[in-house]
């Protein structure tokens, strides 16, 4: 493979797959380990897809492989990840403020929600895009971003007020 | 559903909550370990591994390698490597190879176990029996190791199938290999020109002639080595040879293996390092053309292992011993394992490279030095992208190995099916909405058997099949098709607050109440242990349901059990303080859902938990019930954002096939408040057949009157079963009883 065209394309996308996998997460060290094993799984087939769209695979290998690790942890044991990551504090943002409003706000949502807002809301994916990212049907992604968002609304008003909007 | 608000404001705040996070630079970490895993991903393909002769072995192959002389011994006085290194240096892929801890080749036997996933047709420990079966008399499927005896004038073949075989050889001093798959033996004798194949799947055997006659007796006896399963080479002319395994036919190679060791990739290229009197250059000819590579970076590679997917492996002795690995294109070095080699014994060919893994695991051949002799050897394996070194194999004895073979990683098992996910609510699920205000208005169904009016009754009517249960006046009265009649007194230490339940076939009922189960027999109660941590106390509301006739389903706020109703053995459910549990036929169904996790279904089935699904996309379940097959549940609407709502915006009764989780009908029970779903005023039941929810509601008009409702999931039709005092004790109904004469 044509190791410096990866390196440069992964240069180009991992800062944005980081902060993507981070809002997915609210742990800035899992979502090291996310980005670099979609990162790994694309130079695994970087020769395919160099000439697509590698980082809408690496975008759909971060979600997919987060539910799936959600999934295996669920049925072992519940940790608490927005005080552990409240800990991290302003290594993610400039205003840590703000970055604690949305991790706590994130935090109530379902992980499927939490994917459908960072993927439509962060990354601007459309529906369709999103749908693919997280293999579910477009009629899913509408109803997990309007249940988000009304969980959101409800649960995390100072989200809102964060952004002036007015309900 | 309705699209989102403002998608830049909340992007924005998203992108400032993570404006500092930096560039992780992982492209080069990404790289390697891909490198490292992209064999394992192309699948199985047979392939010839390095290997070398074990000194005073000599000219014995090991899968596709030969080594014309051994490696030269370090110069000066053997230099131990020192302790560990503890952490390999570079580890970005950048900068150089990762120098790994140092490996001391004596704590081979003490190693942790290998991966069952390396070479798993290599047994863990090879010991050939004094006696087999002849190949002749039990052909086999395939051999993975050979084992020459020579005083015996016997190979000893272990078969893929585990048990061992003998193949008589006539050679006064044999030599063996297999093919790469095994399916093939050559032997042969280094004074002998020609050679001896044996098909090992049909037990037959055949001379292979001299490929060169002319240089019989001239010039010294060849070695051979396989290039496919069908394909032999030769090495020890003055020139090499390919030869036709079952035609013996023989034509020139394009190819040279004369130099310290040679090797085969899995598609018969071959390579080969060039002897220490010769510049330091390996030749590769995969391809066809010839293409030198110096070997400057890695050492004059005595050993080699190589795939054809880009990666070298050898060991070196160029300064301090070293297992390399390397990409084959350049010879970069990209790990190294420093190994202890007191007393040169080990880069006397006491260590060498046996081949490479499918996923680049190196495999090595460790000698047991004992006193003065090799006492059998250990295959271990090095990861180079983690630096573990582990116990694949320890063998007392063996020769070659078939090369595919040990190349082999198993296929990881299949992961757990994602479970599926459930689709939203759509418009064509959308049944009539219904109303519970207007229940008077539904038409009857008597085919139940149920009284209209189900009040609770003290009665003497005449006993028979139960229907339903409830206690009441410190007895549990029974609902029989007489009406009311005295079922037991309740056992002592249970009061009319007791909670109770019957079996779906109406035979037995149990009550628990504090700290006192009892279930029902002909002739009066048996009661049960209740499990230790139940608390019993009057601040949790206990539920109480049978699964199937012969278990309990025991639950209090944070906790569930089931009880075996015979021995009364008590298992504690995996589930918590916010799943909702509930028997489903002769399983227990999990709704489990808090504001941070999905909603997920689960199955509680002969001690196991499976996840069935997701039903995050139906937004609030609430009060499920299930017959095994189906579930329906009350589903609260989780809301829309601006707008107008659709049809799907509503709450109501939902009914899901198990299998799949597809809807099956949704009856939309709107409701101000979430009266019906929040407030807990409809609640499923049941099912009374595959088709027919039984349910309860309390009309926002009338919430002193609870109806039981019937709900034809197909087509949506309501009719009203019987009505109750909202206030009377609470009934337990057996449902598979219902409409039963």
């Amino acid at each position: 493979m044509d190791e410096r065209e990866f390196t440069e394309w992964a240069g180009g996308c991992e800062r944005a797959l980081l902060r993507s996998a981070y809002l997915l997460t609210g742990d800035l060290h899992r979502a090291q380990d996310l980005v670099q094993e979609a990162l790994t799984k694309v130079a695994l087939r970087w020769p395919r897809l160099r000439e697509g769209n590698p980082t809408a695979y690496a975008r759909t290998i971060i979600v997919r492989d987060n539910v799936s690790w959600w999934r295996k942890r669920r049925r072992e044991s519940v940790s608490d990840d927005v005080g552990r990551a409240d800990a991290a504090g302003g290594a993610v943002s400039t205003d840590p403020d703000a970055a604690l409003v949305v991790r706590r706000a994130l935090a109530r949502l379902t992980s499927s929600q939490r994917a459908v807002v960072v993927l439509r809301h962060f990354d601007d994916l459309s529906e369709r895009e999103t749908a693919d990212a997280l293999g579910v049907s477009v009629g899913t992604v509408k109803s997990q971003n309007a249940a988000a968002l009304a969980r959101l609304r409800t649960g995390a008003p100072e989200l809102l007020d964060l952004i002036g909007r007015t309900r | 559903m309705n699209d989102r608000p403002d998608p830049h404001d909340l992007h924005d705040l998203l992108a400032h909550a993570t404006d500092a996070i930096e560039r992780p630079h992982l492209a080069g970490t990404a790289l390697r370990e891909a490198h490292r895993r992209r064999v394992r991903r192309r699948g199985a393909a047979a392939a010839f591994v390095a290997s070398a002769a074990v000194v005073g072995v000599v000219a014995t192959t090991l899968g596709g390698s030969l080594v014309a002389d051994p490696a030269p011994p370090p110069q000066g006085t053997p230099t131990p490597t020192g302790t560990p290194s503890g952490t390999p240096s570079p580890d970005d892929g950048r900068t150089g190879p990762a120098t790994w801890p140092t490996f001391d080749p004596r704590t081979a036997p003490d190693l942790p176990p290998a991966p069952d996933d390396l070479a798993p047709a290599l047994p863990r420990v090879v010991d050939p029996p004094a006696s087999a079966p002849s190949v002749a008399q039990d052909p086999m499927p395939a051999a993975v190791v050979a084992s020459v005896d020579r005083d015996a004038g016997l190979v000893r073949l272990l078969g893929t199938d585990g048990r061992w075989r003998t193949q008589a050889v006539s050679q006064e001093t044999p030599s063996a290999a297999l093919s790469p798959s095994g399916t093939s033996l050559v032997v042969w004798d280094y004074v002998a020109y020609d050679a001896s194949v044996v098909d090992l799947t049909t037990g037959e055997d055949r001379t292979v002639p001299p490929p060169d006659p002319a240089a019989v007796g001239v010039l010294e006896a060849p070695n051979w080595l396989w290039l496919d399963d069908e394909t032999l080479t030769t090495v020890g002319f003055d020139r090499s040879f390919v030869v036709d395994a079952d035609t013996g036919t023989a034509e020139r190679a394009p190819f040279d293996l004369g130099g310290l060791s040679s090797a085969v990739d899995s598609d018969g290229a071959v390579m080969t390092s060039a002897q220490w009197t010769t510049p330091n250059v390996l030749t590769d000819w995969a391809g066809g053309e010839p293409r030198e590579v110096s070997m400057e970076r890695t050492g004059r590679l005595s050993y080699l292992a190589a795939d054809d997917d880009g990666t070298v492996a050898g060991t070196s002795y160029d300064g301090r011993p070293f297992a390399v690995v390397a990409d084959r294109r350049t010879l970069t070095p990209w790990a190294l394992l420093p190994v202890r080699d007191r007393g040169a014994a080990y880069s006397n060919g006491g260590l060498s490279v046996l081949g490479l893994a499918e996923d680049d695991t190196v495999l090595l051949r460790v000698a047991r030095l004992g006193t003065g002799d090799y006492a059998g050897f250990d295959v271990v394996a090095f990861d180079p992208g983690t630096g573990e070194v582990s116990l694949v194999s320890s063998l007392s004895s063996g020769d070659a190995f078939a090369a595919g073979l040990l190349r082999e990683v198993a296929a990881p098992p299949p992961p757990d099916p994602e479970p599926p996910v459930a689709d939203p609510v759509e418009p064509a699920d959308v049944q009539t909405a219904w109303d519970p205000d207007d229940v008077e208005s539904l038409p009857w169904d008597d085919t139940l058997g149920l009284p209209r009016d189900l009040s609770v009754g003290v009665g003497a009517a005449e006993r028979g099949a139960a229907r339903a249960v409830a206690v009441a006046d410190g007895a549990v009265s029974v609902l029989g098709p007489a009406g009311w009649y005295v079922g037991a007194e309740l056992p002592d230490g249970v009061g009319d607050d007791a909670t109770v339940a019957i079996a779906p076939d109406g035979s037995r009922f149990a009550v628990v109440d504090g700290d006192v189960l009892a279930v029902s027999t002909d002739d009066g109660w048996t009661t049960l242990p209740l499990p230790r941590a139940f608390s019993g106390a009057g601040d949790f509301y206990t539920d109480l349901d049978f699964v199937g006739t012969d278990r309990l389903l025991l639950g209090e706020w944070n906790r569930f059990w089931e009880i075996d109703v015979a021995g009364g053995d008590a298992v504690r459910l995996p589930f918590d303080v916010i799943d909702e549990v509930v028997p489903a036929g002769g399983d227990v169904l999990a709704d489990r859902y808090s504001d941070t996790e999905v909603n997920v279904l689960e199955r509680w089935r002969d001690g196991t938990a499976t996840v069935l699904g997701d039903l995050s996309a139906l937004e609030s379940t609430q009060r499920p019930a299930s017959d095994g097959a189906s579930l329906v549940t009350v589903r609260a609407d989780g809301g829309y954002y601006g707008g107008q709502p659709d049809v799907t915006d509503t709450d109501g009764l939902l009914a899901l096939d198990l299998d799949g989780l597809t809807v099956r009908g949704f009856l939309p029970v709107p409701s101000r408040a979430s009266f019906y779903s929040d407030n807990a005023n409809l609640t499923p039941l049941g099912f009374t057949d595959p088709d027919t929810v039984l349910a309860e509601v309390r009309p926002a008009g009338s919430p002193g009157t609870t109806w039981l409702v019937t709900w034809a999931v197909g087509t949506g039709e309501v009719h009203r079963v019987a009505s109750f005092p909202t206030d009377q004790p609470r009934l337990a109904l057996a449902l598979d009883a219902l409409g039963a004469d």
